[in-house]
C-alpha cells in the first residue's frame, strides 16, 4: 500500500513535471508568437482609427479611412484584391494537382527518388523576391532568356509585362515553381500516412491503379490535404514580394494584390511621393485579415467531411 | 560530450556576436580623441568622388580637430530607410532633409541660423537660400548644394543615320523623330529606338517630363502663387509619350526597364533621345560608358508656343545638422557641417564634372584653373545661362486619395485610359488633399503660398 502511494506520488511529480517543462516549451514560442506578431500587429492596426504618416502627430479621424475604403479612394484596392483571388487560385490549379502528381509518383520505390524530391525542392529554400528578380529577367522584353529563345526559333518577342494577362502568368509561373516542392513533401507525408494493406486489399479485389487513387489514395488523404490546401491558399492570398519584385503592380493595377498594395500605403512616400499613409493602411490590414478569415472559415465548412474521415 | 559542444558553441555565439561590434558607436570618442560623425547622404552622382574626399578630410583637418567624418549612402529608399533608422533609435548627426519637408515639421533638423559657428558659412549662401528648400518659414534647416539643370541626350550617330540634323524643339516633333529613327532601327542587325523611357522610376513622370518642361510653363504643377495643382499644360508632354509608347518608338518596355538599364540601353547605342538630369553626365562618362558621339540639348518645348527660359534646373539643398547631435559632440558635427559646405569640396565635385554649385566666382575659379576631371559633354551639360529655377511644392506632405500623377500618366501611355478622362479627377485629388493637408495644419503657407518670381539663372 505504502509502495503504491509512493509511487502515485513519484507518478504525480515526474507528472507535473513533464506539465512544467511542456508549458516552458510552448512559452517561448507563445512570447515569440506575442512580442514580434502581436504586439505589432495591435500597434498597427490603432492607427485605423487616426491620420498618421509616420512622422509628427497623429490625428483622430474615427472610422475616416474605413469609409474610404469603401467608397472612391478604395477602388484600387478592391482591384488588388480581385487580382489576388484570380492569382491564388489560378496558380493553385495548377501547382496542388502537379504536387500531389509528383509526390504519388516519387512515393514509390523508383529509382533516384532522393535527388528529385531535393531537387524539386530546392526552390522553396530561395526568398519570394530573388525568385521574382529572376523570372523578371528571365522573361524581360529586351534580352530576356525567355524572348531570346522565341526569337531564335522565329517567333517575335512577347511584352510579357506590358499586358495584364501575360504578367499575371509568369507571376503564377514564379509562385509555383516555388512552392510546388514543399506541398509535394507535404503530399508526400499524408501519402505515407495510408495503410498499405488498404491497396493490398484492393489489388486482391482487383482494383485498377486509377481506382485505387480515387477511391482509396484521394480519399484517405483528404484531412492533411484538407491543411495542404488551406496553407497554401493563405500563403498565395499574402504575396506581396513578388508583386514588389516584378512588376510594381504594372501594367494599370492589374498585378497589384492586396499585400503589396497595403505596403505601399505604409510607405507611400517612397513608393509614390506622397506623405506616408499609416492610418489607410492599418485599415485595409484590418479588412484583409477579415477577408481572409472569411475565406478560411468557407474552406473549413466546405471541407468538413474530408477532416471528419477518421472521426 | 554533447553538453561540452553545447556549451563551445553558445560560447562561440557570443564571442561571434562581440566581434560584430564595430567598436564604437558615433558621436563617441575613442582613446585617440576623435569624435565620429555620422553623415547619412542620398547622393549618388559623386558617391565615389566624397568617399575619395571623406578619408582626405579625416586623414587631415580633421585629424587636427579631432573629428572623424563617416557617411553612409542610401540612394534608391533614403525617405523610408532614414525613417527607419530613426525610429529605430539609429540616429545621424547629418542627413538630407531639405526635401522631406514632413521630417522638418517634426523638428528632426536644427535650425542652422541658430548655430553662431555657422554665421559666416550661412552669410555666404546668403544670396542663394530659398524658402521651400533651404528655409521653412523662419528656420534655416540647411544650405545650398546644387542647381541641377534637366536636359536632353541624344545619340548624333543615330541622328546622322536617320538624316536628323538637329534635337527636336517640341514634344510632338520628338515623337515624330522617335518614330523615324525607330522604323530604320528595324532594320539594324542590332535594332535601335527613338526614345528611351521608364514608368519603373516613380519619378519620372515628375522629373523627367514635368520638372524638365519648367522652361515652357514657367511654373511646375503647383503654383505657389495661387496655391492649386494644375496638371494641365502637360497635355501635348503626355500624349506625345502615349504615342510614343503606342506606336513603338520607345525602347522596350518602359514597363521592364528602370532607370539605369535604359541609361544603359543608350550607351549602349540602341536608343536615340532621352531626357537628362546633369548627374547622367558622370553615368555615360563612368557608370555606362557611351563610347559614340552623344550631345546634350535643352529639353523641347511642349507646344509650338515655345519655351518661357531654355530649360529648368532643379535647386538642391546640402545636408542638415539632425537634432540628435550630443551637445558634447557639437564641436565635431559643426567641423564636419563646414567640410561638407567647403568651397575647396564644391570646387572639387565640380572640377571633377559631378555637380554645379550655385556660386558663380568658384565656377570661375575652376574653370580658371582647368577642370580636374572634365567630363565629356559636362560643358554643355553645366551651362545654365536662361534657365530657371524650379519652385517648391508640398507633395511629399499630401495623403492622396487615388490614382497619383505617375499611374495616371502611365495609364495613358497604356491607352487604358485618356487625357480627357482623367485630367480633370487628378486635379481634383491632389487640390482636395492639398486643402485637407492645410486644414490639418501640415502646410505652412508662408513656404508654400508665398508666390514665386522664378527668374532666370545667368
Amino acid at each position: 500500500m505504502r509502495t503504491k502511494r509512493k509511487f502515485a506520488k513519484i507518478n504525480l511529480k515526474l507528472r507535473k513535471q513533464e506539465i512544467f517543462q511542456s508549458y516552458a516549451m510552448i512559452g517561448l514560442s507563445v512570447a515569440g508568437l506575442a512580442l514580434f506578431v502581436v504586439y505589432p500587429l495591435l500597434w498597427a492596426l490603432r492607427w485605423c482609427l487616426y491620420n498618421y504618416s509616420g512622422i509628427g502627430e497623429p490625428r483622430y479621424i474615427g472610422f475616416a479611412n474605413f469609409a474610404n475604403a469603401f467608397s472612391e479612394g478604395g477602388q484600387r484596392y478592391w482591384q488588388s484584391v480581385g487580382n489576388t483571388f484570380v492569382f491564388a487560385f489560378g496558380k493553385l490549379l495548377i501547382e496542388l494537382p502537379l504536387a500531389l502528381f509528383l509526390a504519388y509518383i516519387l512515393s514509390d520505390k523508383l529509382k533516384g527518388r532522393s535527388f528529385f524530391r531535393t531537387i524539386f525542392y530546392l526552390p522553396g529554400m530561395l526568398s519570394m523576391a530573388v525568385i521574382g528578380i529572376v523570372f523578371f529577367y528571365i522573361f524581360g522584353s529586351y534580352n530576356g532568356v525567355v524572348n531570346s529563345i522565341l526569337n531564335a526559333i522565329g517567333l517575335k518577342s512577347i511584352l510579357w509585362f506590358s499586358e495584364g494577362g501575360t504578367a499575371m502568368f509568369v507571376m503564377m509561373l514564379a509562385s509555383i515553381w516555388q512552392n510546388f516542392g514543399l506541398n509535394m513533401l507535404f503530399f508526400m507525408t499524408g501519402l505515407q500516412s495510408i495503410p498499405a494493406d488498404i491497396y493490398d486489399s484492393a489489388a486482391i479485389d482487383g482494383a485498377s491503379a486509377t481506382r485505387r487513387f480515387f477511391s482509396i489514395t484521394l480519399p484517405m488523404l483528404a484531412p492533411v490535404a484538407q491543411m495542404i490546401i488551406l496553407n497554401a491558399l493563405l500563403g498565395s492570398l499574402k504575396t506581396a514580394e513578388l508583386v514588389l519584385a516584378m512588376t510594381n503592380g504594372a501594367p494599370n493595377g492589374k498585378t497589384e494584390f492586396m499585400m503589396s498594395y497595403i505596403y505601399k500605403q505604409f510607405f507611400s512616400s517612397t513608393m509614390l511621393g506622397t506623405s506616408n499613409n499609416y492610418g489607410f493602411a492599418s485599415a485595409l490590414v484590418l479588412i484583409t485579415s477579415i477577408i481572409m478569415g472569411i475565406v478560411t472559415v468557407i474552406y473549413l465548412y466546405v471541407t468538413k467531411k474530408g477532416s471528419e474521415l477518421y472521426e | 560530450m554533447k553538453k561540452l559542444c553545447v556549451v563551445l558553441l553558445a560560447l562561440l555565439m557570443v564571442f561571434s556576436l562581440v566581434a560584430c561590434d564595430k567598436g564604437g558607436t558615433p558621436g563617441k570618442k575613442d582613446p585617440e580623441k576623435v569624435t565620429e560623425v555620422f553623415l547619412f547622404s542620398s547622393i549618388g552622382a559623386y558617391k565615389a568622388l566624397l568617399e575619395r574626399e571623406i578619408p582626405k578630410f579625416n586623414e587631415g583637418e580633421g585629424k587636427e580637430k579631432g573629428v572623424r567624418l563617416v557617411m553612409e549612402t542610401n540612394i534608391d529608399n533614403y525617405g523610408t530607410a532614414l525613417q527607419a533608422m530613426i525610429e529605430g533609435g539609429n540616429y545621424p548627426d547629418m542627413a538630407d532633409m531639405y526635401a522631406r519637408p514632413n521630417f522638418l515639421a517634426a523638428g528632426y533638423a536644427q535650425d542652422l541660423g541658430k548655430i553662431p559657428e555657422l554665421k559666416d558659412l550661412v552669410e555666404r549662401f546668403k544670396p542663394y537660400l530659398a524658402q521651400g528648400i533651404n528655409y521653412q518659414g523662419e528656420a534655416l534647416y540647411s544650405l545650398p548644394l546644387e542647381i541641377l539643370p534637366l536636359k536632353m541626350v541624344y545619340n548624333n550617330v543615330i541622328f546622322e543615320k536617320c538624316g536628323l540634323t538637329e534635337p527636336p524643339k517640341t514634344w510632338d516633333e520628338m515623337a515624330d523623330m522617335a518614330k523615324i529613327i525607330t522604323d530604320k532601327g528595324k532594320s539594324e542587325a542590332k535594332p535601335f529606338y527613338g526614345f528611351g523611357w521608364t514608368t519603373m522610376w516613380t519619378a519620372s513622370f515628375t522629373r523627367l517630363l514635368m520638372e524638365a518642361t519648367v522652361g515652357s510653363t514657367g511654373i511646375s504643377y503647383f503654383n505657389n502663387n495661387t496655391g492649386t495643382y494644375d496638371f494641365t499644360p502637360w497635355e501635348k508632354g503626355v500624349k506625345a509619350i502615349a504615342r510614343m509608347y503606342q506606336e513603338g518608338s520607345m525602347f522596350p518596355t518602359p514597363l521592364d526597364q528602370h532607370i539605369d538599364p535604359i541609361r544603359n540601353r543608350f550607351a549602349e547605342g540602341l536608343v536615340g533621345m532621352e531626357i537628362a538630369p546633369a548627374y547622367d553626365v558622370s553615368v555615360y562618362t563612368t557608370q555606362f560608358i557611351a563610347d559614340f558621339d552623344w550631345r546634350v540639348a535643352d529639353v523641347p518645348a511642349l507646344t509650338d508656343a515655345g519655351k518661357q527660359y531654355n530649360s529648368a534646373s532643379l535647386n538642391r539643398g546640402n545636408v542638415s545638422l539632425t537634432k540628435w547631435v550630443a551637445k558634447e559632440d557639437m564641436p565635431a558635427a559643426i567641423e564636419a557641417f563646414k567640410f561638407m559646405h567647403s568651397k575647396e569640396l564644391y570646387k572639387t565635385i565640380y572640377s571633377n564634372s559631378g555637380m554645379i554649385p550655385h556660386e558663380p566666382e568658384l565656377i570661375a575659379e575652376v574653370k580658371k584653373a582647368g577642370f580636374e576631371s572634365m567630363a565629356v559633354n559636362w560643358d554643355v551639360m553645366s551651362d545654365t545661362a536662361g534657365y530657371t529655377l524650379i519652385n517648391v511644392h508640398p507633395t511629399s506632405l499630401l495623403t492622396l486619395t487615388g490614382d497619383g500623377v505617375h499611374d495616371v500618366f502611365t495609364n495613358i501611355m497604356l491607352g487604358e485610359t485618356t487625357w480627357e478622362k482623367e485630367i480633370e479627377g487628378l486635379n481634383k485629388r491632389y487640390n482636395d488633399a492639398y486643402a485637407a493637408a492645410k486644414k490639418d495644419g501640415l502646410i505652412d503657407v508662408a513656404i508654400y503660398e508665398a508666390g514665386y518670381d522664378p527668374g532666370k539663372l545667368k
